[in-house]
């Protein structure tokens, strides 16, 4: 009973501050949201039985790296827009609390838009192309399309090339890639 | 033009607009308003960015742009969805009076019955059930989204995709919207 009430006492501290604090609030929902959408991921990767093993230690890693690279980007370039916000509107308005919060709330909203829709997709063009020559030269196995929602370019290979057919492939096997998914 | 002293009459409510109002209100912003706006970027942006992407052929380039925008779409729509539900669920629930009690007790800054009271007022008079029931379903939607992120974003998101490839496909010339800025 103690248990639960302490749980509840934090779970009330944690609601206060979230209220208090909204830009922060929204910066760690949006996070979080990611890192759960990446493991559900990575857990449907590692209990996937249709997929070999030595496909496996490839592909989780893979997975597990591409959600935290994302994650990273988003507070890389989310925590100091807010910083610079709250310093600015600390700056012109330092009696006004609710405006400082409103610009930290805002500058959460764009460091979600700068990374999730410009940076990530990005860069996840460009290392795409590391990845698929990295998979070519340990000659894995990628697993077919139907079976595998990870982010790799399973259809594109030597064998078959870049065409409009395996790019529609290629995409059913993007369920959750890209953007905040949740 | 004159301009009569008539025209020039203010409200005494109308406190005018700056940017100290404006953001104030930005301050009450949730996570659905969140998550519209990040979903317009998306729809926007990722298309955007997939149809100037010179690595890959112009069929290509354009079933990719389907693909981001349909993706787009369809998160956005159950994620503001999902968290609107969510949080309203958790509003209706500050009505009942024993949940309210809790919610004041545990937020409370200590345990001394003013404080208790002054929370409950939060709650009922100061606009905090509506934020509480913010942050709360915030959460509560995130449990909810690792479901329905398979169960409909992914079909819904192929099904979008399919039926705009295959529009594509019919008519690959008189796509004009993808095509133009494919080129």
């Amino acid at each position: 009973m103690n248990i639960l009430e302490g749980a509840a006492k934090t779970g009330g501290k944690i609601l206060k501050s979230s209220v208090e604090n909204n830009g922060n609030f929204l910066f760690l929902s949006a996070a979080a949201g990611w890192a759960l959408a990446s493991l559900a991921q990575t857990i449907g990767l590692i209990t996937n039985k249709e997929i070999g093993k030595e496909e496996k230690k490839f592909l989780v890693p893979q997975e597990i790296l591409d959600g935290t690279f994302n994650i990273a980007t988003y507070a890389a370039v989310t925590i100091p827009i807010m910083k610079c916000a709250s310093k600015m509107a600390t700056k012109k308005m330092p009696d006004n609390k609710q405006a400082i919060e409103g610009a930290r709330t805002l500058a959460a909203i764009a460091g979600g838009v700068v990374s999730s829709n410009i940076i990530t997709p990005v860069l996840r063009n460009k290392s795409s192309v590391v990845i698929k020559k990295l998979m070519e030269k340990k000659d894995l196995t990628p697993p077919p399309p139907e079976i595998y929602d990870g982010r790799t370019y399973p259809n594109f290979k030597s064998k078959q090339p870049l065409t409009m057919q395996n790019y529609i492939n290629f995409t059913r096997t993007m369920q959750n890639s890209g953007s905040l998914k949740i | 033009m004159k301009v009569s002293p008539l025209n020039n009459y203010t409200s005494p409510n109308f406190k005018g607009i700056s940017a100290g109002s404006i953001l104030s209100k930005a301050a009450n912003i949730n996570s659905w308003q969140q998550r519209a706006a990040l979903g317009l970027a998306a729809m926007t942006f990722q298309p955007m960015i997939d149809l100037t992407n010179k690595e890959v052929d112009k069929d290509t380039r354009i079933v990719s742009a389907n693909r981001s925008f349909a993706k787009g779409l369809v998160g956005a729509a159950t994620g503001i969805a999902i968290r609107g539900g969510c949080m309203k669920v958790i509003e209706k629930a500050f009505q009942n009076e024993s949940f309210t009690e809790k919610i004041a007790k545990y937020t409370a800054e200590n345990t001394t019955e003013e404080a208790i009271n002054k929370s409950k007022d939060f709650i009922k008079n100061q606009g905090g059930a509506k934020k509480y029931a913010a942050v709360m379903g915030t959460i509560a939607a995130l449990g909810v989204m690792l479901v329905t992120n398979f169960l409909i974003d992914a079909p819904v998101t192929n099904w979008l995709t399919n039926k705009m490839n295959e529009r594509y496909e019919q008519n690959p010339d008189k796509d004009t919207t993808n095509t133009e800025a494919a080129k």
